[in-house]
């Protein structure tokens, strides 16, 4: 018998990788970023959610693919790398097998993994190497919410000096998913949560509902909510800003509280890969020398010691469904507690990026199972995604949401400190130069037009905000400057030219003012980044279409619009 | 005695602390000058360090429940990236909003705002003084911060939660006369707390907000700025002069 509904339960899984496409060289270490959040994370999460659906589970999770993320899982050349990655890990896994003969504590987990990896490739193949659109049939089928996000994960509290970045960002990402997806998004993910006040006008414009904040977003915003961060503000502009509950996001994310720290899961650091001699790695790992994780650990997390334990699935599964009972009992006694002082259910929204599950929680994607299972048992929660709630609860305080993301302190502070303050000076004259070039040219051909549009590409890859979060981290450091510094540095050279070009000259007019078409074509093939993109959507007068709703068809792609008087 | 002893140590931590920032800010721009940044592709790539639990070696979004791990990561930047210009040649100042304490200014000031300011303090160029001048708008007054002649960017702690500034880059002349020669954008430092009460149609005591989020007295990690029901907000005024002499550059 169903229970009466006490509270909901807004789960949200964020996945996201910067555009670490190098045709130029396979099996880089950005790139097994890739290849192991789609084996680690993305088949298993994705096994999770079909499951559910299987079972005929009644609950909803909303997932965000990130455009830059959702344009690696697309793009041919990375999954053609991803299937050879695949095939050598099943080497590697064959040969632990024999390496681990006889050994009643790693024989098992070699196995283990040889299974999972073999399972990753049936899957891969079975979904015709297009993830994407794995997670686009669940969507449709109405078993998930997908989030569109900002084009390139632009932090945007620090480079909305300009609200034309601001509605570049929003307007590529918006269109990358209809693109994806084949509807016009509901939610949008705030790169970092980054929220700025005003930044709600511009996601109004394309027709988006709602965002998360970070808790003291909603909290600290102009009037105070009523329902503190247990129900959604409304943004003087109509958008619904909901906040991250406090209590899921430190049981899940926090290093010292959370479950992924229990000495029975997987240790993530004892890999194979820092442990076993480098003459028998040599093929599996970057440039056949670079020692780096190879997904094969056989430890568990045993406790504050370098004495590890070996692992053992069935004490792990024990846990994860202890968690999972845990997490239960808490949400509804929160929801129970809540349900006194409020007077309506309260929405318990918990977003995690999705790469902690499986990636670093080993065990993450059982533990998501059992919780989502328990809740469609008849708990006292219901999973629901933001936009189910926003139909249910369509009424809210309006109040202007407070300056906030989710980085360390919980403002900019993450992307703006030493190690990473020089790019602005850069990014911000770039974004006024697109935006000058942008308005300058309305209606440029041929040449002109591929330039505009790869400077604008360029621009909005430097713009990632990995590559700031990466500088502050310390580790990778010099590949995010290398990034910034490459990216810019060839938007300044397709600017040079256009900024010579006139405006309304023949299309090759650009090669005359110095642009070598050839450089142009390298550039665009290996920053191949939305090969659809429009560099209008830097133009200061630019509106991005007006969308449908959600899960009606889709308007006409903006190619065949033309920005409001431009 | 007593209650001199106090106001001493309440005058001179604050001046103390003002001075220490100062020093590592300056620090912070010297060891800019040393350091070279390799170019793209040069990368030199090591293992992740097998430190804290979160260092996952991709880099995972995530809040900083390991304050310690955060704050020691990050490294000074160098100023000047090689393959970018160092400047644009195009006079700027613009002003960043770090937390509800810390605004971040850079700029690029030509040469030829340069000799006008030249031009224009005569005799008293040589010994006046780069200044970023931050006003408050909402209180009206102002904050000095003496620049170091080679900087191109600062810190500024103006401590004020909640208040929209503007700042302008300057000279100041040995009778304290300024010269602004470039004026920023507007930045508006977020709150650092809720708001102070209800208004309008919604009507929620202060004890049942309270009850909403029972956590927020107790104490919390210095990473969250949830922390204000603990402590409350940081204010320090040290710094700001008392009124605004001239009229309001953006009135």
């Amino acid at each position: 018998m169903p229970v009466e509904v006490e509270g909901f339960l807004a789960l949200i899984l964020h996945a996201h990788l910067p555009y670490v496409r190098h045709p130029e060289c396979e099996g880089g270490l950005e790139e097994r970023w890739l290849m192991e959040a789609i084996t680690e994370s993305y088949i298993p999460l994705l096994e999770v959610l079909e499951g559910l659906e299987r079972d005929n589970v009644p609950v909803r999770v909303s997932v965000c693919l990130t455009p830059t993320l959702g344009s690696m899982l697309t793009d041919g050349l990375l999954q053609d790398r991803y299937r050879r990655h695949l095939e050598r890990h099943l080497e590697l896994a064959a040969r632990e097998q024999e390496r681990t003969r006889g050994d009643p504590d790693f024989a098992p987990l070699a196995a283990m993994y040889r299974g999972r990896l073999e399972r990753a490739r049936d899957y891969w193949e079975g979904a015709r190497s297009d993830l994407l659109s794995r997670f686009r049939g669940l969507q449709d089928r109405g078993r998930i919410e997908l989030l569109a996000s900002a084009a390139t994960h632009g932090y945007l509290p620090l480079l909305g000096l300009r609200r034309e970045t601001v509605r570049a960002q929003v307007a590529v990402g918006v269109e990358a998913y209809r693109r994806s997806f084949g509807r016009d998004p509901s939610g949008f993910w705030l790169p970092e949560c980054g929220f700025n006040p005003g930044d709600d006008e511009v996601l109004r414009e394309f027709g988006l509902r709602w965002v998360v904040l970070e808790t003291h977003g909603v909290l600290f915003a102009s009037r105070r909510p009523r329902y503190g961060p247990f129900a959604p503000i409304l943004c003087p502009s109509g958008l619904a800003a909901f906040a991250r509950d406090v209590e899921t996001s430190k049981q899940v994310w926090s290093s010292l509280e959370g479950y992924p720290g229990d000495y029975f899961y997987r240790d993530f650091y004892r890999d194979i890969g820092y442990d076993l001699g480098l003459d028998y790695l040599a093929p599996y790992l970057p440039g056949g020398r670079l020692r780096c994780h190879t997904g094969f650990k056989y430890y568990r997390v045993t406790g504050p010691t370098d004495q590890k334990q070996p692992y053992v699935p069935r004490l792990a599964e024990e846990k994860a469904a202890e968690h999972a009972a845990n997490f239960l009992f808490n949400r509804s006694h929160q929801v129970e507690y809540l349900a006194q002082v409020m007077d309506r259910p309260p929405a318990v929204v918990a977003p995690y990026d999705a790469e902690l599950f499986g990636h670093w929680w080993f065990e993450g994607p059982r533990w998501l199972d059992l919780v989502l299972r328990g809740i469609g048992r008849g708990h006292r929660l219901r999973a629901v995604t933001p936009s189910d709630y926003m139909d249910r609860f369509p009424r809210n305080q309006v109040a202007v949401p407070s300056m906030s993301s989710w980085g360390y302190k919980g403002y900019s502070e993450v992307w703006l400190e030493g190690s990473n303050d020089w790019i602005y000076r850069h990014l911000h004259l770039a974004a006024d130069r697109m935006v000058r070039l942008a308005n300058a040219h309305p209606a440029a051909q041929g040449l002109t037009r591929r330039a505009l549009t790869q400077a604008a590409r360029e621009l909005l890859l430097a713009q990632a905000s990995d590559w700031a979060f990466i500088m502050k981290a310390g580790t990778a450091a010099d590949y995010a400057r290398g990034r910034t510094v490459a990216h810019l540095a060839a938007f300044q050279r397709l600017e040079a030219a256009l900024s010579a070009t006139p405006p309304g000259a023949p299309g090759d007019a650009v090669a005359l003012a110095g642009l070598d078409p050839a450089w142009l074509e390298e550039q665009e093939s290996r920053h191949n980044l939305f090969p659809w993109l429009d560099y209008r959507v830097f133009r200061s007068d630019w509106r991005g279409p007006v969308l449908t709703r959600p899960g009606a068809e889709a308007e006409p792609a903006p190619e065949a619009s033309v920005p409001a008087g431009g | 005695m007593a209650l001199f002893f106090l106001l001493l140590w309440l005058v001179v931590l604050p001046l103390a602390g003002l001075a220490l920032a100062a020093y590592l800010i300056y620090r912070g721009a010297a060891a800019r000058g040393r350091r070279v940044a390799p170019g793209p592709g040069a990368a030199a790539r090591e293992p992740p360090p097998a430190a804290g639990p979160f260092a996952a070696p991709f880099p995972l979004r995530r809040e900083g429940e390991a304050p310690g791990e955060m704050e020691a990561a990050g490294e000074i930047a160098p100023a000047v990236a090689p393959g970018l210009p160092e400047s644009y040649g195009e006079d700027r100042l613009v002003l960043l909003t770090r937390d509800p304490y810390w605004l971040f200014a850079y700029w690029e000031l030509g040469p030829a705002l340069e000799a006008e300011a030249r031009r224009r303090l005569g005799p008293a160029y040589a010994a006046s003084q780069p200044v970023l001048r931050l006003y408050d708008l909402e209180v009206g007054d102002h904050l000095d911060s003496r620049l170091t002649p080679e900087a191109s960017s600062w810190y500024l702690n103006p401590a004020r939660p909640g208040h929209r500034f503007l700042a302008e880059l300057g000279l100041l002349d040995p009778s304290g006369r300024f010269l602004s020669l470039l004026r920023s954008n507007l930045a508006a430092t977020p709150p650092d707390g809720p708001a102070p009460s209800e208004e309008g149609e919604w009507a929620c005591p202060e004890e049942l907000f309270l009850r909403l989020f029972p956590w927020l007295r107790r104490p919390r990690g210095p990473g969250s700025p949830l922390a204000w029901g603990r402590r409350g907000p940081v204010r320090i005024e040290a710094g700001f002069s008392p009124g605004l002499r001239h009229s309001r550059p953006w009135g």
